[in-house]
């Protein structure tokens, strides 16, 4: 009876589970089965299956110069994040001065005010700074957006570190920087991985900024999908979406392999 | 917000470097390291939103509310901010609704069940908002799966609007803001010692009992954190509404690109000022949530 009563559970427990992830990922289920549409419309297929977007997709030019813009951006963007964030963690997991809460929510804050509100409120502030390369401009922004990624998760993973254990290295004849990059180093690596992923993906996938600093000459992915979608309706974009999910899956999977994702869960 | 570092207190500070009593005043070098980051949100973040603040009282020359008295009087603009507090709150309640029953289904899962649903919650998360709501536009099309299915159900007997409908934005949303929170609140319910569910059993607590007083409770500082995140992402999402909800539903986000768009940026700053204040509000109201209970702990 009691065995009974937990196989129960647990099949209810799986049965939930299931519909949850049906729920979240019911719009890519739909996006997948659009792309395989024989058909030119932006529809599920309904007279047979077909590669012909995968194809097609090679085949525009419109697309690579906008991807290359945004893996630039992310790249960028993610590496400059990673040197600021891991150095005010450092600080801020060493401090207690009187407003380091404050300043932990302002360096924070940006993942929580709306991109749109950054976006304009830079667009502005940069024009009347003279700055009018959209790259930069952009490059900028998203310092912004992914800054505060880093911070969080690599401020989490140090909240888990013992600073006197590289206090006992240096008393063991280590010099200091020696002592950090041995100590320090290999014990955060797991938190740098999945701030980078994270961060990474922040600004690969964002629209609101670029939607405002972008120019014609600098187009992102984001920007160029929804442009596409505008003036077309074939299942191109479909295609396109699958093949940067694919990306997406095998750098989470790699993720896990390295780090565990339970890490990038937290945080 | 409250993030998971403010909630576990560092060991850290408890190292050699803990300010003695006597000596006063000394500047810790590591301390030094928050200045880089710091100036640089001070001059490419906090700089632009203040003159964004000072430009959201100019107008007609001078200074003056007359932008706040279109934003906060006017019905456009009154039923632009009802309706993102009603959108982001509805797609909260819902969150929280589906997302905390479904942490607590995975932390009891096993390793690898949990693995393949965390993949699964961040592979979405991780890929594009735009492709995500034109997966929602097809199902909800009055030809699209899910009328075709509440139709073969017999559910319903003529197909049910869901497109450019409150409701149908609603439920688009929080299947796209869900693992906003079942993360957070899984990676707090993962750090609970499993035995500690089992106990309280073991001493006679019942299932309802045992949610009210153990789980809910050692859950809280995640729901908080998921609440903050998704509220504030709802209220200022601009494409789903835009895609799945139409012109005829203003929101505070839409009417912040839209006053930009007819180049009234004393207007849209008020709209970006008041929707900065909404969420503000929340975030700060679910942190306290975190942190009060954390101090009652």
């Amino acid at each position: 009876m009691k065995r009974n009563l937990t196989l129960l559970k647990a099949f209810a427990r799986g049965l939930w589970l299931t519909l949850a992830l049906l729920i979240v990922n019911a719009p890519l289920i739909i996006v997948l089965l659009v792309s395989l549409s024989s058909s030119p419309i932006f529809d599920l297929p309904r007279e047979g299956l077909s590669l012909r977007w995968y194809a097609k997709v090679f085949q525009l030019d419109s697309i690579a110069g906008p991807l290359l813009t945004s893996l630039q951006l992310a790249l960028s963007a993610t590496a400059v994040s990673l040197v600021l964030g891991t150095a005010c963690a450092l600080g801020l997991s060493r401090s207690r001065f009187p407003g380091r809460d404050l300043l932990v929510t302002g360096v924070l804050s940006p993942m929580m005010l709306p991109g749109v509100v950054i976006g304009i409120a830079l667009l502005f502030y940069l024009r009347a700074l003279g700055i009018t390369n959209s790259f930069l401009s952009l490059f900028i922004a998203h310092v912004v957006i992914t800054l505060p990624y880093i911070v969080r998760i690599t401020l989490a993973g140090l909240s888990l570190f013992d600073f006197a254990l590289v206090d006992a290295a240096r008393t063991l004849g280590y010099p200091p920087v020696k002592a950090v990059i041995k100590v320090l180093v290999p014990n955060l690596a797991p938190s740098f991985v999945s701030a980078a992923v994270f961060a990474f993906l922040a600004s690969f996938d964002n629209y609101a900024i670029a939607l405002f600093v972008g120019d014609i000459y600098t187009v992102t992915l984001p920007i160029q999908i929804i442009n596409y979608l505008s003036v077309s309706t074939d299942p191109v974009v479909a295609a396109i979406a699958v093949i940067l999910l694919f990306g997406t899956l095998v750098s989470l999977l790699i993720t896990e392999r390295l780090v565990g994702l339970q890490r990038l869960a937290g945080g | 917000m409250t993030s998971v570092a403010e909630t576990v207190p560092g060991r850290a500070s408890t190292s050699v470097h803990e300010r003695r009593p006597g000596i006063r005043h000394r500047i810790d070098p590591w301390q030094l390291l928050v200045l880089p980051a710091s100036a640089y949100l001070l001059l490419a973040f906090a700089a632009p939103l203040a003159v964004m603040f000072a430009e959201s009282f100019h107008a007609g020359g001078g200074l003056s509310l007359a932008n706040y008295d279109r934003v906060l009087m006017d019905s456009r603009g009154l039923q632009a901010t009802a309706n993102t507090v009603r959108y982001a709150s509805w797609v909260t309640f819902g969150c929280v609704l589906l997302g905390v029953p479904t942490a607590m289904a995975m932390v009891r899962a096993s390793s690898r069940t949990q693995m393949i649903v965390l993949i699964g919650m961040l592979l979405p998360m991780s890929s594009s908002i735009v492709v995500k709501s034109f997966g929602w536009m097809i199902l909800f099309r009055r030809t699209g799966l899910i009328n075709e299915t509440l139709m073969w159900l017999g559910v319903v007997s003529a197909p049910v609007a869901l497109l450019f409908t409150e409701h149908g934005l609603i439920i688009a949303t929080i299947s796209l803001k869900l693992p906003l929170m079942v993360l957070p609140v899984f990676a707090v319910l993962s750090q609970i010692p499993g035995q500690l569910g089992d106990a309280a059993t073991t001493l006679g607590a019942g299932p309802v009992y045992r949610f009210r007083r153990v789980t809910l409770p050692l859950a809280l500082p995640g729901i908080a954190v998921g609440f903050a995140i998704v509220f504030s992402q709802t209220a200022a999402s601009y494409l789903i509404p835009t895609l799945l909800a139409g012109g005829r539903y203003p929101t505070l986000s839409k009417s912040i690109v839209e006053s930009y768009i007819v180049s009234n940026a004393a207007l849209g700053s008020a709209f970006s000022v008041v929707l900065l204040v909404t969420v503000g509000v929340v975030v700060w109201l679910s942190g306290r949530l975190g942190k009060d209970h954390q101090s009652a702990r």
